[in-house]
């Protein structure tokens, strides 16, 4: 008996399930599916020869796109979610901490999102994306306790935004976890801590908050380029004057 | 007098810096277990918070939890129909669908296995010993990736499957 799992793509009844096993890849080839959107599935396959890798699918199993990035010290990925043309997951040496990985349909494309700059965040994993911004968390991966925070990252490692500090400063927090975003961007997840005298988790969501540059930097941009304009427009008479006079 | 470009690049330093990268953060509600409980949340969505937590008391069985809001009302969607010890967990959820495992002793028992795929929190504690990602993962070869040691792998962790949904289209592995 082989307990090999294979990926399975259900259209809401038994009989409809396609197998994805992408037996292409090898011998001895296993998959599991854990993210899907838009037409898409994502998850992992292993095989003889590699370990486990991320894939992505359009609906068949001859379909499978092999993610895993080129990298030769990242023995282990998976892709987690999709959406739009982006999957988001996770990648790892063998015995080492998770790195947030973004991929665009190809292992070429992948984008390593592990922060660098975050204090105390020397890991990561990516759970979600909406096509454009991808959410996960971050952690210290040599530390005994639970110490995720939510992140957001807009594409890039150094985009990494920490969204922990942004909850109520009236709580006292010990961690937390964004795990979707939705297309407005705006985030949900839990964070643990206590908080109007309970302790424990509670859900949150994180909003975006409106960019001043809608109204009030576009209206000081204006009035500096008003302000620039006359100036210019005083210095350019000036300099015309003094450099074309008018000739009769 | 102050030089006009100097102004519009502090105007455009600040306007970059606050493109789109700052966050309010709205607690919704709390999390709270069905009697004085632990409860493990799995997925938030605008929908509600999905997870489990052992029923009303701490060596109860688990069962699967849904919150909703606006107040996190806890319902407990542990099934019925399998037998007095069944045990459950949620581990996500689309609209007013959530998808998860059971297991009872009808099965052959319960390993909460699907919940070590997507979400970090089983990364410490029993599996205290393995690396994160292979605690992400629930099948054989990834227990034995783990630095030797041998999972006891059975069929009920096969029920790890289904753990993600969209729409009318579930999948598994």
């Amino acid at each position: 008996m082989s307990s090999i799992a294979h990926a399975v793509l259900w259209t809401g009844t038994a009989a409809s399930a396609v197998d994805l096993n992408p037996s292409q890849f090898g011998s001895n080839v296993g998959s599991v599916a854990l993210g899907l959107n838009d037409g898409q599935e994502v998850g992992d396959y292993s095989s003889q020869t590699n370990p486990f890798h991320a894939v992505l699918w359009t609906g068949t199993a001859s379909s499978a796109i092999d993610l895993h990035p080129s990298d030769p010290a990242l023995e282990f990925s998976e892709a987690t979610a999709t959406s739009g043309n982006e999957q988001v997951g996770e990648a790892s040496a063998n015995g080492g901490s998770s790195q947030a990985f973004l991929w665009f349909g190809t292992a070429a494309s992948a984008v390593n999102l592990n922060p660098t700059m975050l204090a105390g965040i020397d890991s990561s994993i990516a759970v979600a994306t909406n096509g454009l911004q991808q959410v996960g968390s971050g952690f210290d991966g040599s530390a005994t306790v639970d110490d995720d925070q939510a992140l957001i990252w807009f594409g890039t490692a150094d985009s990494v935004v920490d969204l922990q500090p942004a909850l109520p400063s009236s709580g006292a927090w010990n961690f937390s976890d964004a795990y979707s975003i939705d297309a407005a961007g705006n985030v949900f997840g839990n964070a643990n801590g206590t908080f109007g005298g309970i302790t424990g988790y509670f859900a949150v969501e994180w909003s975006p908050v409106p960019e001043p540059s809608s109204p009030l930097v576009l209206a000081l941009a204006g009035a500096i380029t008003l302000s620039l304009r006359r100036s210019r427009g005083g210095m350019s008479k000036l300099h015309a004057a003094d450099t074309f006079p008018e000739t009769t | 007098m102050i030089n006009h470009f100097t102004v519009l690049a502090a105007i455009l330093l600040v306007a970059s810096l606050a493109r789109g990268e700052t966050y309010k953060a709205t607690i919704l509600y709390p999390l709270m277990g069905p009697g004085e409980v632990s409860i493990q949340p799995r997925q938030v969505t605008a929908d509600g918070t999905v997870g489990y937590g052992p029923f009303n008391s701490s060596s109860a069985p688990s069962h699967a939890l849904l919150w909703s809001p606006p107040d996190g009302t806890v319902m407990d969607l542990n099934p019925t129909d399998f037998g007095d010890n069944a045990s459950s967990q949620a581990n996500g959820e689309s609209g007013n669908q959530q998808v998860g495992t059971f297991g009872s002793s009808a099965t052959g028992g319960f390993q909460p296995c699907g919940a070590l795929v997507r979400h970090s929190r089983f990364r410490r504690g029993s599996q205290s010993n393995a690396t994160r990602y292979v605690r992400l993962a629930c099948t054989e070869k990834r227990w034995l990736a783990a630095g030797g040691s041998r999972h006891s792998w059975n069929a009920n962790e096969l029920d790890c499957a289904c753990r993600a949904m969209d729409g009318d289209r579930r999948i598994s592995g």
